[in-house]
């Protein structure tokens, strides 16, 4: 892609240092303002928060469905059949989008890979201050072993800036937390006055405002981090050119033979970190980050606003930022470790937040449609209806599809041979086909390439999940439009043994990083 | 354990140039499409299977119920699926369907793509460019090769799918490290072998033979410990997964359309029938004969091969042979269980087994001959693809008892060429008359579906005629009822078929025009066939009723 713009940053004032690190009173309050509405003052069309008048979205939104309904009532087959097109059409570019980036991937990862050595060469002098922003909520019993995950990361402690961010009134969280952390180790709390809306963006943002690291990252308070990311992101950040902005480090499941979910998700997660995202990253299209282990050079990260605290995915919505303004994101070559939910409940939770920040980061993106345009092109457009669009809105329309097929191997109704006119019809079907079987075939594909063969056939069983995968699409969908900005928090701890909680790491058994 | 087989980054010399194998392909295609182009237009000389997938590629748009089903459930999809796309121009060049010149554009594609992938077969085992250039050129020529580029069959389709397949599992086998980034070359090997069954069904076995093959040399590669049986159960995963769900979609398709999961054994089109009604080969002494004249070398290349792949223990030397030797070994039990004629192109996967395993053994880089030079290796290529070039040049023209459908076509053509020999076409030319049937419908300008004719021995008709859809066929909805009661659907005229070719409307009004027989038609016209071979038409009129 020869799009290489010199990347921008928006017009933000510096907060004074004072204010920074203000823990009452006036500066406090500033903080917390600039925390929650940052972003949002900055630039509202860039923000999720929703808008005291009525937009111009929404206006348009009301008569495109007031001709759609017009249209069902006077040509309701030709209407039902082009929405029936539609749909097909995004499955099949979807399908051949997906396709498309794992042969990229495959054929040329752009990851960029840091070596051990090339890691440790770097001489303790040389290492810039590091801020690790670390949110976590009603989680005291994941903290001993958090603690002692950060303790193995291999960084000059001088050099490390961790702030554990809790909010003020979680006291069972905060008296676990004083009581493992120390005087003396790099590790501080901060306390996140509470106000809605309460959701880890705004912690994180709070934590920026007295963050004194060169680069910053996250990680959850269950994440187990490989002890070498810093030192690697800090070496790729010096190779990398200067619209380097971010990096995105692997994320997998340590938790992955728990159950067969536990399976799906690691699988999930391999085939999105080693093969969509860099095949994306090849495309120079929008990137929606992981949750975590996003590294980001924080003059940078400030200058884009920091993350909206009110989008329940501000990692995806903070990636298309970042792109929008010519900054580049890259994959790093090194694994942080998540617990996977084994719980069916609590996953379609975790997963329809995602989806609903999902859409919430596409509807906000497409606020000023020419300006995106000429930000990330056509392409990166296409990238951004086909990753990020498709995904919650192609997982809400499966079972609709899935009781057209049964109703038609079944009963075959003439009205669903009226809404599959052939061209659409044999589209339709090979995209199914393709679709449902490529993906089956990339999940044994992943297993074995990754080094996790025994999760193969799990992958073999996969479309049940998409089961799962619409429930979750359904309830994103109701809560964009009862409660944008809620965040539905996941449980954690899941995976801990019911006795006592034994601080280790498990063996990174693959190998690979 | 595994030897390793020297990556051709560090074994070539010289990086070769990249144009290479593009300049390779396209000279070659040309060479095939001039052949094919001479035995097409100059001697009309095209297989009846060849045509009659043209017909049905074509029968997808131009008939009376168009639809996508029409490529029929009998054969394999794949042909017909990628001349789809073409038929459509026969509006602006009618030949292009009625002399099935279409499928030899794509045989000729596939015997060009076959051998380019054997001369990158070759370039990977880092065989000297000497060496290679000479298998390649003498495999392009071997006389089967040539014959079957150019007359439109499907065994080009399936070789090179076969050859790109072994290529992507040789580079496997050859890799020593077990890291698991080699599964790239499995999913590629696992998704041309399913590509495979798609083009022909003996895939299933190569796919078959490959995935034991590859599950026993990963199991003898995989450390001993708690993920070893996963790791070989994700390695053979792989490599067969997508010729077994070929397999299963496939069947299901049929089924829910025709209501069959294996029209090849129960269709009276299919293989089954056909053998059933005809008489099949001369048992394994025949082919024992085939194969010594095809390629004469054979058995003390195989027998090299295997000898070196025991003594080295390395598994390189039995990729080709599974997946080639598989599919020789299929076609050998069928015939001794009665259930296949003994065509000679069953036997034509051992002219590229010969080939890649020849490439095994004058492999550099350590794996072949090392004290030997390029001068030998090139000799010793030429003298095992020459001999079999003479001596299938000789069983093609002269042995019609153990090359019966290609002596019929390329005798008479070598005939003419060189002014030898009678007037005899043998098989060329045998559509003439199915030929002019049509072009004496077309005259009779007649609405659509109103010719009754079963295209399971009508094709060459259909594929001809400037009005395809004045044709009720086999595949058409209404073809059924229509068969069973023609005057009451609209039939104008019915298409029976006196000799040569499955018939479904010889075989329900075979007493036509007898005393006994109905009263509703009376015979119009009988084309008998142009040749000895070719199929012979009676035409009846369907006389309104009173």
């Amino acid at each position: 892609m020869s799009r290489s713009r010199v990347p921008t940053l928006l017009p933000v004032a510096p907060l004074p240092s004072q204010v920074a690190v203000g823990r009452s009173g006036r500066a406090l309050a500033m903080r917390l303002r600039l925390a929650t509405d940052g972003l949002a003052d900055l630039d509202p069309v860039l923000s999720a928060r929703v808008r005291p008048r009525v937009p111009l979205t929404r206006r348009y939104g009301l008569v495109a469905l007031i001709v759609l309904a017009a249209a069902l009532v006077l040509a309701p087959r030709a209407t039902a059949a082009t929405l029936v097109g539609v749909a097909v059409a995004l499955y099949a570019a979807v399908t051949a989008h997906r396709l498309l980036l794992i042969r990229r991937a495959v054929a040329n990862d752009p990851t960029v890979e840091v070596t051990d050595a090339e890691a440790r060469a770097i001489r303790d002098a040389d290492l810039p201050i590091y801020t690790v922003l670390v949110p976590a909520y009603q989680e005291p019993e994941v903290l001993p072993r958090l603690i002692d995950g950060l303790a193995r990361l291999e960084y000059p402690a001088d050099r490390l800036d961790i702030l554990l961010l809790l909010e003020a009134d979680d006291f069972p969280t905060i008296a676990a937390a004083e009581s493992l952390v120390g005087v003396g180790t790099p590790v501080r709390i901060v306390l996140v006055p509470p106000s809605e809306p309460r959701t880890k963006p705004k912690a994180c943002n709070f934590g920026l405002t007295e963050a004194r690291g060169e680069f910053v990252t996250i990680y959850d308070a269950e994440d187990r981090p490989e002890p070498l990311q810093l030192r690697r992101a800090v070496v790729a950040f010096r190779r990398g050119g200067a619209d380097l902005a971010c990096l995105q480090a692997r994320l997998s499941y340590h938790n992955a033979e728990q159950n067969l979910l536990t399976r799906w998700f690691t699988l999930e997660y391999d085939v999105w970190f080693r093969w969509l995202l860099p095949g994306l990253m090849a495309t120079r299209a929008p990137i929606p980050l992981g949750g975590t282990s996003n590294h980001i050079r924080r003059d940078v990260l400030v200058g884009m606003g920091a993350w909206d605290a009110w989008n329940v995915t501000e990692d995806a919505d903070l990636g298309i930022r970042l792109a929008r303004h010519g900054w580049h994101t890259a994959m790093l070559g090194s694994t942080t470790y998540e617990e996977a939910n084994s719980d069916a409940i609590n996953w379609v939770k975790q997963r329809s937040r995602w989806y609903k920040g999902y859409l919430q980061s596409f509807f906000v993106a497409l606020r000023r449609p020419g300006a995106l345009h000429r930000e990330i092109g056509a392409t990166g457009i296409a990238g951004l209806v086909l990753f990020v669009f498709a995904t919650p809105v192609l997982a809400l329309l499966n079972p609709l599809f899935w009781g057209l097929t049964a109703l038609w191997w079944l009963a075959t109704p003439p009205f669903v041979a009226a809404l599959f006119p052939p061209v659409i019809y044999y589209l339709g079907m090979a995209s199914w086909m393709v679709g449902g079987l490529s993906a089956i075939y990339t999940g044994v594909a992943v297993a074995r390439i990754a080094g996790k063969p025994h999760l193969a056939p799990a992958a073999l069983v996969v479309p049940f999940c998409w089961v799962l995968m619409s429930l979750a699409a359904a309830k994103a969908v109701l809560q964009l439009v009862r409660q944008p900005t809620y965040w539905e928090k996941t449980t954690h701890g899941l995976d801990a043994p019911a006795g006592g909680l034994v601080p280790t790491l498990t063996a990174v058994s693959d190998g690979s990083h | 354990m595994t030897a390793v087989l020297v990556r051709p980054q560090r074994a070539t010399p010289a990086a070769a140039p990249s144009r290479a194998p593009r300049l390779l392909f396209a000279a070659v295609l040309a060479c095939y499409l001039a052949v094919g182009a001479v035995l097409v237009f100059g001697f009309d000389s095209i297989m009846e299977d060849a045509l009659s997938r043209v017909a049905a590629a074509s029968s997808v748009w131009w008939s009376a119920d168009p639809k996508l089903a029409a490529i029929g459930y009998v054969w394999t999809p794949l042909p017909a699926l990628l001349m789809l796309p073409f038929t459509p121009l026969r509006a602006a060049w009618p030949e292009l369907v009625s002399t099935g010149w279409l499928a030899v554009v794509l045989s000729a594609t596939a015997m060009a793509g076959s051998v380019a992938v054997l001369h990158g077969i070759l370039a990977d085992l880092a065989v000297r460019p000497s060496v290679r250039w000479t298998v390649t050129v003498l495999f392009a020529l071997q006389p089967v090769i040539l014959v079957y580029s150019a007359n439109g069959m499907t065994e080009a389709l399936l070789m090179v799918c076969l050859l790109a397949a072994t290529r992507r599992l040789l580079r496997w086998a050859g890799g020593s490290d077990d890291s698991g980034a080699d599964g790239t070359q499995l999913v590629v090997a696992g998704l041309l072998l399913g590509l495979g069954y798609l083009a022909r069904y003996e895939a299933i076995v190569a796919a078959a033979a490959a995935t034991g093959l590859v599950v026993a040399v990963s199991a003898l590669r995989a450390p001993r410990g708690a993920r070893r049986g996963a790791t070989v159960l994700g390695d053979g995963l792989l490599v067969g997964l997508p010729a077994a769900v070929a397999f299963v979609v496939w069947a299901i398709v049929s089924w829910a359309v025709v209501g069959s999961p294996f029209e090849q054994f129960t269709s009276i089109y299919g293989n089954s029938a056909l053998v059933a009604g005809g008489r099949t080969g001369g048992g394994l002494a025949a082919v024992g004969e085939q194969l010594l004249w095809l390629a004469p070398p054979a058995a003390p290349v195989v027998l090299l091969a295997v000898f070196r792949a025991v003594r080295r223990r390395d598994a390189v030397a039995a990729v080709p042979l599974a997946v080639f030797g598989s599919v020789l070994a299929l076609e050998w039990a069928l015939n001794v269980a009665g259930s296949l004629f003994g065509f000679l192109r069953y036997q034509i996967m051992v002219v590229p087994l010969v080939a890649v395993l020849l490439g095994i053994l004058l492999a550099g880089g350590g794996t072949g001959l090392r004290r030997a030079g390029p001068a030998f290796g090139t000799a010793v290529a030429a003298a095992v693809l020459g001999t079999s070039l003479v001596s299938s040049a000789a069983l093609v023209l002269d042995r019609p008892e153990l090359a019966s459908q290609e002596y019929l076509r390329v005798r008479p053509v070598a005939n003419a060429l060189t002014g030898t020999g009678g007037a005899d076409t043998g098989a060329n030319g045998m559509w003439a008359q199915d030929r002019a049937l049509a072009a004496w419908l077309d005259g009779l300008h007649l609405p659509p579906a109103s010719v009754l004719a079963d295209t399971g021995s009508a094709f060459a008709v259909v594929a001809a005629s400037d009005n395809p859809r004045q044709f009720l066929i086999t595949s058409d909805d209404g073809f059924a009822a229509a068969l069973a009661d023609p005057p009451g659907h609209g039939i104008r005229y019915l298409l029976r078929n006196e000799h040569g070719g499955v018939d479904t409307v010889r075989n329900t009004w075979a007493d036509l025009g007898t005393p006994q027989g109905p009263t509703w038609a009376r015979r119009v016209a009988v084309y008998p066939g142009a040749g000895p071979w070719s199929y012979g038409w009676t035409v009846w009129a369907l006389t309104p009723a009173p």
